[in-house]
């Protein structure tokens, strides 16, 4: 975690972006109604309730009502549905 | 736009049946298969969308049993085509359809025209169809600037001349020229005669020695200004004369009508036949061409046929109507006679002054053996000044 910190102290100081170092994920909420997540590493649940997906250093979880997936690549996916909430798991 | 290239490109939804369906699609992703709107169907199986390339990648992975994929829907163009293959009446039908449209997109068929204004647009388009361009011209053939310098050779109203082949229509850009004003050559020694015998009632000298002054009456072919004017000092000097002489003019006109005229009386029967005009060849839609009446207006009406995005298809719809009219015996009264004859009459004087100002007018009219008669008396004012060169028998030398 160490050296998470300092990459990201690092990225701070030069006005990097943080997520290319910090290997944090970069998410995108449009309204209540889609989620784009950045720099994922898969998805550990898929539910129509809740989503988990694993964003490197942290879970970041989905929850809402009629979830799906609408793409997803290596390193991008959506989601759309009613959102009620994105929190982060550690 | 993402459904039209969905459709073409084809793509398969699969139901996977496995432990862990977040797994399944963590393979995916390592393995570069992109799927689109997943939905959970129960614990264990997961319903999504992919490619086709990508369905048949997964089927590759199935051998290792973790996962079994079952396809549900096939859909887009590969798959219908796939199911046409033993079809093949269709499929020539298919593949005819896309041969006209591929063909159809080869040749000319609208011709835009615009920056006509005194050359007519028709006169543009026989230029251009005597240089080589016409509806259903075979559009990789044309030559612009050969088609340019014909056309410009062709019409010399033109000064600037553009084609521009935009699929199947032709853009046709087009300036006229700018007439040149017509130059006086003042070394040429003139006099100015007068075309029309009158009462002169103003006039307006700029060079020469007017003999005659405003009051005078004057015949057709009296000099009014010489060009020969005398000094004392110099002698006999040539000059070119020029004026502005208005004069009291008088005319008297006659037309005559017969009363008695024969008049179309449309019966309300309509005889209408229809063929079709594919890329100018005409395609009759009926048997019998001929018709059995002999009094009859025919009024063709031709509709071009266009795509719903505006692009106009070489198939006309022609509709010939034969509006048949019994011929009746009618008559004009005095007043009705009158009036279509003062019509015709004043356009006629308009046409002998050049439109002159008409001072005053008389008419008269009288009827004899189902003749009416109408006559004008009118009085105009009008330019009778015209240049004329100096006669032989003049110094034809120029003195300044």
């Amino acid at each position: 975690m160490a050296g998470h910190d300092m990459l990201r102290s690092i990225s701070r100081t030069f006005k990097l972006p943080e997520e290319l170092f910090s290997g944090m994920p970069r998410i995108e909420i449009n309204g209540d109604e889609e989620v784009t997540v950045e720099n994922h590493k898969g998805i550990l649940m898929y539910e129509d309730e809740q989503i988990q997906i694993n964003g490197g250093n942290a879970v970041v979880q989905i929850r809402g009502r009629g979830l799906r997936l609408c793409t997803m690549t290596r390193t991008i996916l959506t989601i759309r549905g009613y959102i009620t909430g994105v929190e982060f798991l550690r | 736009m993402y459904r039209a290239i969905d459709f073409f490109r084809g793509s398969v939804c699969i139901e996977a049946v496995c432990d862990y369906p977040e797994r399944f699609l963590n393979i995916c992703i390592q393995n570069e298969i992109e799927f689109w709107n997943v939905e959970r169907i129960s614990d264990k199986v997961i319903r999504m969308e992919v490619g086709i390339k990508a369905y048949q990648k997964l089927r590759a992975l199935t051998d290792n049993k973790e996962f079994h994929v079952r396809p549900v829907r096939k859909k887009g163009m590969p798959f219908f085509l796939w199911h046409l293959r033993k079809r093949y009446v269709l499929l020539a039908g298919l593949v005819l359809t896309v041969a006209c449209i591929a063909a159809y997109s080869m040749f000319i068929w609208e011709i835009d025209i615009s920056g006509c204004e005194t050359v007519s647009e028709a006169a543009v388009l026989e230029a251009m169809e005597r240089a080589g361009v016409k509806i259903g011209t075979y559009a990789q053939s044309v030559e612009p600037e050969l088609v340019r310098s014909r056309v410009l050779y062709d019409i010399k109203e033109l000064s600037w001349f553009i084609i521009n082949v935009h699929g199947t229509r032709a853009e046709v850009i087009v300036r006229e020229r700018t007439e040149r004003p017509e130059l006086i050559d003042e070394s040429v020694p003139t006099k100015v005669v007068a075309v029309k015998s009158g009462i002169i009632s103003r006039m307006n000298v700029y060079e020469g020695e007017a003999l005659y002054k405003v009051g005078d009456t004057v015949q057709a072919g009296d000099v009014l200004v010489s060009g020969e004017m005398e000094s004392i000092s110099s002698g006999t000097r040539y000059v070119h004369a020029m004026a502005d002489v208005y004069a009291r003019t008088w005319y008297e006109l006659s037309l005559s009508i017969p009363l008695l005229y024969t008049e179309k009386n449309y019966t309300g029967e309509v005889i209408s036949k229809h063929s079709l005009c594919i890329a100018g060849k005409r395609l009759n839609l009926y048997f019998n061409a001929g018709i059995s009446v002999s009094d009859c207006d025919k009024i063709s009406l031709i509709k071009t046929l266009r795509l719903p995005t505006g692009n106009i298809l070489p198939i006309q719809l022609v509709s010939d109507e034969y509006h048949v009219y019994e011929k009746v015996q009618a008559e004009l009264t005095e007043e009705e006679a009158e009036a279509i004859l003062r019509e015709r009459i004043l356009q006629k004087l308009s046409d002998l002054t050049g439109g002159a100002a008409v001072v005053s007018s008389e008419f008269s009219s009288r009827e004899s053996d189902g003749i009416f008669t109408l006559t004008m008396t009118a009085e105009c004012l009008e330019q009778i000044a015209k240049l004329e060169p100096l006669t032989a028998d003049t110094q034809p030398e120029m003195s300044n």
